[in-house]
């Protein structure tokens, strides 16, 4: 076999094995989708009772009062969330958010509040320490399914941080999961909260005989703290969700790249060997008439 | 009219349906909860939640959290919040029994609050599922 031959045939062969690799790779981020919108699905009613339990406390004292609904008048450092993945092979995902958050650090700053760096996501800690920004606390080993213990411990981390002042206001940087085709790179603000968030209607009249245990604002105390690590949560849910559904999409490119390729290279080995025949016939044609010539004359 | 009951995790909701009456441990104390009741939200202690229905029974254990409990329209409706509960049919009670031990281990070389929450929901468990 010819030397160009061989070469092609090998590449076609390397191809072949990535593609499987890519398609296995599109197959279980497919399925992942499914699961991570469904564990969105799932995570919707307790965030949507623990609302209902805020608006009634907000109903029985006529406001809620407590220091992670309070704006604190000359904010001086801002914690940025930012939610990664651990794993590359997710086109533009990174990226994307990455942008949107260093556009939402330049917007912090331009308010003269400092910016305080968290970070989930390994390829988020590469990123930003690459770029020479100082992270503040990471937590890595988690972006594909993301549990409610790690928002637990990012969210209760971050409104410590809070609580201690080291930060004045909280804001993350995620990617929102519209659909398997769509997803947004966006931030928001977690803390303070603001109030009309938790208390979306408008409080009734206080019920004559209510039972708190203990007292209402001690509930507060518990109940918000709560409702920030939800908000963690379904922010990791959605950036998981769209991890896999943009790894879907460059798995699939990347396969039918590689059919395409496949099919450049085959027709490269056909001329190859059909080259390599050709060449065959004309020696032996040549020999047989140069002994041809030989004999006859 | 029966109670409206939702034991729900930020996970997930674990179970819900309708009961004749559902009994949980306040941190003040023991609370039971009939079709009618008064409106109220209180914090839950880590231990059993029992629902009762008409002859049958459920457990679960829950790890804190609060029970929510509102009238409309004269259906009660009873929330159970709770960072992490379980069914007691879905408690492995090995691994419960496991989990206390090695807790226990623990707390005989340091004394530590959050250990000892730790053990508390492991024996909660181990208590339930027996």
């Amino acid at each position: 076999m010819g030397a160009k031959l061989r070469l092609v045939r090998r590449r076609i062969r390397s191809i072949q094995s990535t593609k499987k690799i890519t398609k296995a790779m599109e197959l279980i981020a497919a399925s992942r989708i499914l699961k991570a919108q469904q564990r969105v699905e799932a995570a919707r009613p307790y965030a949507e009772l623990l609302t209902r339990a805020m608006e009634d406390v907000a109903r029985q004292t006529g406001a809620l009062v407590h220091p992670l609904l309070e704006e604190r008048p000359r904010p001086e450092r801002a914690g940025v969330l930012v939610m990664t993945s651990d794993r590359g092979l997710a086109g533009a995902y990174n990226a994307n958010v990455l942008k949107r958050a260093e556009d939402l650090m330049g917007r912090v700053r331009e308010r003269g509040v400092e910016p305080i760096i968290y970070v989930s996501g390994r390829k988020g800690v590469g990123y930003l320490r690459f770029r020479g920004y100082s992270i503040e606390q990471s937590w890595t080993g988690h972006s594909e399914v993301p549990t409610y213990e790690v928002a637990e411990r990012i969210g209760r981390a971050l409104i410590e941080a809070f609580g201690e002042r080291r930060i004045d206001e909280l804001y993350a940087a995620y990617t929102d999961f519209r659909s398997a085709f769509t997803t947004r790179a966006t931030d928001r603000r977690f803390l303070p909260i603001a109030p009309e968030e938790v208390v979306r209607r408008e409080p009734g009249l206080p019920y004559p005989e209510y039972i708190f245990e203990p007292e209402p604002a001690a509930i507060l105390d518990e109940l918000l703290p709560q409702y920030v690590v939800t908000k963690v949560y379904a922010a990791l849910l959605e950036s998981a969700a769209s991890e896999n559904a943009n790894r879907r999409r460059a798995m699939k490119a990347a396969t039918e790249n590689a059919e395409d390729l496949t099919k450049v290279l085959t027709r490269v080995a056909n001329q190859a060997r059909q080259a390599e025949i050709t060449q065959e016939i004309m020696e032996v044609v040549g020999a047989a008439e140069a002994l041809g010539k030989a004999s006859g004359s | 009219m029966p109670l409206d009951v939702h034991v729900v995790t930020p996970e997930r909701e674990i179970w819900s349906g309708q009961a004749a009456m559902v009994i949980a441990r306040g941190v003040e104390g023991e609370v039971g909860i009939l079709p009618q009741h008064a409106p109220l939200l209180i914090r839950l202690a880590v231990g059993p939640l029992r629902i009762r229905m008409d002859g049958t029974q459920e457990a679960a254990v829950v790890d804190g959290g609060f029970l929510h409990v509102t009238t409309t329209e004269g259906v009660t409706r009873v929330d159970v919040l709770a960072s992490y509960a379980e069914m007691a049919g879905q408690i492995d009670l090995r691994a419960a029994e496991y989990r206390v031990q090695e807790l226990q281990r623990e707390l005989g070389q340091r004394d530590d609050a959050g250990l000892r929450a730790e053990l508390a929901k492991a024996m909660a468990r181990v208590e339930l599922a027996r």
